[in-house]
């Protein structure tokens, strides 16, 4: 038995082949595109129902059940819902599992609530600083109303400020109640060195995490956008004293964190986030020549490179021709992309069709990785025996070197 | 076909297998065990509950197996039962014989944490005629003892841990599964319904021994009906009291519901709505007691709420 | 305090009570921050008067007098005054911006 399990570790090679025949905007473009397949071969369910929710039609209550479990480990149950409903297929779901959906999304929506609520909060504690402040990620999405925020579950709100101006805004939050979480000071220094965000705060009489964000990227990482680019750019929310980045810049920024974050297990709605974004702004004006131009400005072609052809494979976004061509020299090796595709696949759906212990392996080499874009390679080292020694997350045997 | 009629080899070859499906009323709970022990439990005190076809819908997918590890060197070394919710582990492994109550825990668990079409109370539901009384408590008060024995003298069992009521309507759903007992509570309801089946007792858990009795057949074949709340009485057992029944201030009683519920802040104004509606239908009391029959009489003569105007 | 220096107070941005109350006793579930709350028959009067229209405390004691019935005198004010402090603390009411 235990020569079983490692066999199943050797045979990544193989069935990658599986993702190169996908067809997209990012392979040599003969077959039709097809559903990708898990490391071990079975269909992710939700991935289809996500990229062809018409496919839920022809659903029988094992494939529903399968769909929801698949949906529930990665959060996106909500998510499902909205796109169910945007999809005017309601009235073609069995009343059970329209139920399951529609409970879960109203909770989500309730939750959203929260996050408004904290949002005007920050706001207002904010005021006597006198900056714009700029929200980030969920809590943009949803006070600016965009089609990503439905049935999305997010808890923390996330907002970018100048980093000449952190100190006064970390005095201004404590001041007025908030708080770190609890952290050692290893991790305090690790947020305050290296990170591009103060460590997460919370109001000590409320439950939701502020990250006061100093740019989109960590400092210490490979790629160094400009934050003052960003900044300038912000959109201002219709009626109150609150921007959001940018289209192209909010599209950027979630390709960014679609690799670079540490939370991989939240992969699939950072992809689904992309998905949305890039559908919603598609049509402004020259949308895609702009993308492309920025993210050349920015400096982080890559990660874009990286989100749009993860996001065409897997959820169908609709990315045109030119756009791959003119990103074709920001792609990494080939190698690297079939092994980035398994891994990415791989851990992007929690549930009965994915092997478990290749799941925790696969997450761990990401984990890996996504260390190595944010800090320098001796850091790096120290900073993961840190980790392993506080026990804070195992690193899978055999992968500590890089 | 009920759990209790199929062949002991085909419920122990399901479960090894695509897993079994159990309707337990309001929820279809799919169990995978490879564990002899525990499908021989499990054969017991799901007795009376419909077995599923399987291959539909099914709420919470269950299953306890023994740890493994990535290189199954752990499976050797002690003998140990581990519960998976899909992708989730929600507990530490556990010695094998405790499997039983780590199996009730996951489906609570699951429950808890996956379900918000009902407002969730952590309380005791029992019915008469009709009526039912929600028994809200923290563990220890005492409420499970005092649910079997009202199980088993006459009131139908809605549930010993969970009321769930419907925001629509107000009404209480039933998932009458087995009532989980402690320490000298075991012996107690032996002795006090001596036809109860009660399963092996688990000693050395966290909250000392634990057996679960069957729920009675007949709330089992009731667990279709919902039942209107009357009374909401917060039990609290103290040794050598007389029985007594306080009347609650129902402002505090809301909060006191609250405070017992799984989902009351996640659902927002819906539960606040649901939860107003039922206190302001329901007579609201503290109880004290030491003895059973004590409890049986009080809580038997309890007036119904007058009807709203 | 002078009433140069007193602050104005109004219910915090975003809130949307809604009331229940059995026997002199009100439970208040604010939509805006998910919070519930007990509060007795002075506190009550307190939330509504403030949920009305914004004021500052001297303004506030004076209404509530009024609807209740009370003598507006000292032992009346300190307890308005705690009371709004704590719903400060609680998240229902905040300072007006300026």
């Amino acid at each position: 038995m235990p020569w079983a399990c490692w066999a199943r570790y050797r045979s990544p090679p193989r069935a990658a082949s599986a993702h190169l025949a996908a067809v997209s905007t990012f392979s040599d473009g003969s077959a039709r595109l097809r559903a990708p397949a898990g490391l071990m071969g079975r269909e992710l369910l939700l991935l289809r129902a996500l990229r062809e929710p018409r496919a839920m039609h022809g659903f029988a209550l094992g494939e529903w059940d399968l769909v929801l479990r698949q949906a529930r480990g990665t959060g996106t149950v909500a998510r499902l819902c909205a796109i169910v409903q945007a999809a005017g297929m309601f009235g073609a779901v069995p009343a059970r599992v329209r139920e399951r959906l529609e409970t879960e999304h109203a909770a989500v929506t309730q939750h959203h609530q929260l996050i408004r609520w904290e949002v005007t909060r920050v706001r207002r504690a904010l005021a006597p600083v006198g900056m714009p402040l700029i929200l980030l990620k969920g809590a943009a999405y949803l006070l600016a109303d965009l089609p990503a925020a439905r049935g999305r579950n997010f808890s923390d709100v996330d907002v970018l400020v100048p980093r000449d101006r952190l100190l006064v805004v970390e005095e201004t939050l404590l001041e007025q109640g908030w708080e770190f979480t609890e952290l050692t000071a290893y991790d305090q220094r690790y947020y305050r060195n290296w990170s591009h965000e103060l460590p997460p705060m919370i109001h000590k009489h409320r439950n939701v995490i502020l990250d006061v964000h100093h740019n989109i990227l960590p400092p210490t990482g490979r790629l160094r956008p400009d934050p003052r680019l960003l900044l300038e750019a912000a959109r201002p929310l219709p009626g109150l004293p609150l921007s959001v980045l940018a289209p192209g810049d909010m599209v950027l920024h979630s390709a960014c964190h679609l690799l670079q974050s540490g939370e991989l297990d939240h992969s699939l709605r950072d992809l689904i986030d992309l998905d949305s974004l890039i559908r919603h702004f598609c049509s402004e004006g020259d949308f895609w020549a702009g993308l492309v131009a920025r993210a050349g400005a920015l400096g982080v072609r890559r990660p874009l490179y990286y989100g749009l052809r993860f996001a065409e494979r897997l959820l169908g976004t609709p990315v045109p021709a030119e756009v791959g061509r003119a990103l074709a020299h920001a792609a990494p090796p080939r190698a690297v992309c079939v092994v980035m595709d398994v891994l990415f696949t791989d851990t992007l759906v929690r549930g009965p069709s994915v092997h478990y212990w290749w799941r925790r392996f696969a997450l761990a080499l990401l984990g890996i990785r996504h260390h190595w874009l944010r800090m320098p390679p001796l850091l790096l080292v120290r900073h993961l025996l840190h980790k392993a020694l506080t026990g804070h997350r195992t690193v899978a045997r055999g992968t500590e070197t890089e | 076909m009920k759990l209790g009629e199929l062949a002991p080899r085909d419920v122990a070859d399901r479960m090894k297998g695509q897993g079994l499906d159990l309707d337990t009323g309001p929820f279809v709970v799919r169990i995978e065990t490879p564990i002899t022990d525990l499908v021989d439990e499990i054969r017991s005190l799901y007795h009376d509950f419909p077995a599923d076809a399987g291959g539909g819908l099914v709420d919470f997918h269950v299953a306890v197996r023994r740890p493994a590890g990535p290189f199954g060197v752990r499976r050797w070394l002690r003998r140990q039962a581990i519960a998976y919710l899909d992708d989730i582990r929600p507990f530490e492994p556990l010695p094998i014989h405790m499997a039983v109550p780590m199996l009730e825990s996951s489906i609570n668990w699951c429950a808890a944490n996956q379900t918000n079409q009902y407002v969730m109370i952590h309380a005791a539901v029992l019915e008469r005629r009709g009526s039912a009384l929600v028994l809200p408590g923290i563990t220890g008060a005492g409420k499970s003892t005092l649910c079997a024995s009202l199980a088993y003298r006459g009131w139908r069992l809605l549930s010993d841990e969970f009321a769930l009521i419907q925001p629509a309507d107000g009404q209480i759903a039933a998932w009458p599964r087995p009532i989980s007992l402690k320490n000298v509570s075991i012996d107690l309801i032996r002795g006090w319904a001596p036809d109860a089946c009660i399963g092996k007792s688990v000693p050395n858990t966290n909250k000392g021994t634990i057996a679960y009795v069957r729920p009675p057949s007949e709330s089992v074949r009731r667990a279709v009906d919902r039942a209107i709340p009357a009374w909401v009485v917060f039990p609290t057992f103290e040794k050598g009291a007389a029985g007594r029944l306080t009347p609650l201030p129902k402002a505090r009683a809301f909060f006191r519901l609250a405070d017992c519920s799984f989902n009351y802040q996640a659902l927002g104004i819906q539960g606040f709505q649901t939860l107003s509606r039922m206190i302001s239908a329901c007579n609201t009391f503290e109880f004290r007691y030491s003895s059973l029959d004590d409890a049986l009489g009080l809580l038997g003569a309890l007036p119904l709420p007058s009807p709203r105007s | 305090m002078d009433s140069a220096s007193e602050l104005e107070w109004e219910l915090a941005e975003g809130s949307r009570l809604h009331w229940v109350s059995w026997d002199d006793e009100y439970v208040v579930f604010d939509e805006g921050s998910g919070n519930t709350h007990l509060l007795d028959f002075l506190t009550a009067e307190v939330l509504k008067a403030l949920e009305q229209s914004r004021g500052a405390v001297p303004a506030l004691i004076e209404r509530v007098a009024a609807r209740l019935d009370l003598d507006p005198d000292a032992d009346l004010e300190r307890r308005i005054r705690e009371v709004v402090e704590r719903f400060r603390e609680a998240g229902l009411v905040e300072p007006t911006l300026s």
